[in-house]
């Protein structure tokens, strides 16, 4: 996931989100910085993590300017590629007026 | 002899008051499409009608006093009539829709409540339905509120405002 193309984070919005209670962003931060991750860390409030149904770590999900999930995986699911073509597109939703 | 002349002197004048009564000149009707100037010079041509004088007793007072009631003058219906149509501006004619004359009072409103009822058309596509809430592909992401390391906030909505696609990434460190 740090091999990413960074080139995207111009259009997309990234970031690490902690996956549990002690997962808070000092510790992530820490971790990210160890990790070589580029990208800004986030905890989520309240039942967000119950909200959007995340039960596995390393869960992604790509959602697009509308607001709609555009790919969703969990952990071990995808691999560079797959990511890449999700970004890719975001990227062209982004610029599709409709 | 007497009663046939007392008669007669009635009659006459009966037949008096009848003609002063009915002098006034009939005054000719003028179709709704002339122009504001004929509805002038019509105003101009009617006469001023007479004042028609009623015995109205004051209250308190009964009518077999000696020195009578006070006599009061009450404007017939048709003089205050035709003195406020002098008074007022003349409006321009209202052009007939159909033989019957329309009633504004209530044709107006009428009007205004089909008007209202009437939907509006914007365009002729119908609008996009909004992707269902969920957690799936394809739904829309349930609300959520990140918290960042400065202390900063960013909202689900936050990003559909500005149109900004996201990644998410759910990581543990160890």
């Amino acid at each position: 996931m740090a091999t990413l193309d960074p080139k995207y984070s111009k259009d997309i919005a990234f970031y690490i989100v902690g996956h549990g209670p002690s997962q808070t962003v000092e510790v992530l931060e820490m971790d990210r910085q160890k990790q070589g991750y580029t990208w800004p860390v986030a905890e989520l409030t309240g039942s967000g993590l119950q909200d959007l149904q995340v039960l596995l770590q390393s869960t992604k999900i790509a959602i697009d300017e509308r607001g709609v999930i555009t790919y969703r995986d969990g952990f071990g699911g995808g691999d560079l590629d797959r990511w890449r073509s999700a970004l890719e597109d975001l990227g062209a939703s982004r610029d599709d007026p409709s | 002899m007497l009663i046939r002349f007392s008669t007669a002197s009635l009659f006459i004048v009966v037949l008096t008051l009848a003609v002063v009564a009915c002098g006034d000149e009939p005054v000719p009707l003028e179709p709704t499409n002339a122009p504001p100037t004929a509805n002038k010079r019509l105003l101009r041509s009617i006469p001023t009608p007479s004042r028609q004088t009623v015995i109205v007793p004051k209250p308190g007072q009964s009518s077999s006093k000696s020195n009578g009631p006070d006599l009061v003058q009450i404007p017939s219906p048709t003089t205050s009539q035709s003195s406020s149509d002098q008074s007022a501006p003349t409006a321009p004619p209202i052009p007939a829709t159909s033989g019957k004359p329309e009633n504004i009072a209530t044709a107006l409103p009428a009007k205004l409540a089909a008007a209202v009822a009437e939907p509006t058309r914007t365009s002729a596509e119908p609008p996009k339905p909004l992707a269902e809430t969920g957690t799936k592909v394809g739904n829309r992401i349930p609300n959520f509120e990140l918290v960042l390391l400065d202390g900063s906030t960013v909202t689900s909505d936050d990003l559909v405002r500005r149109r900004k696609p996201a990644f998410l990434f759910f990581h543990a460190a160890w």
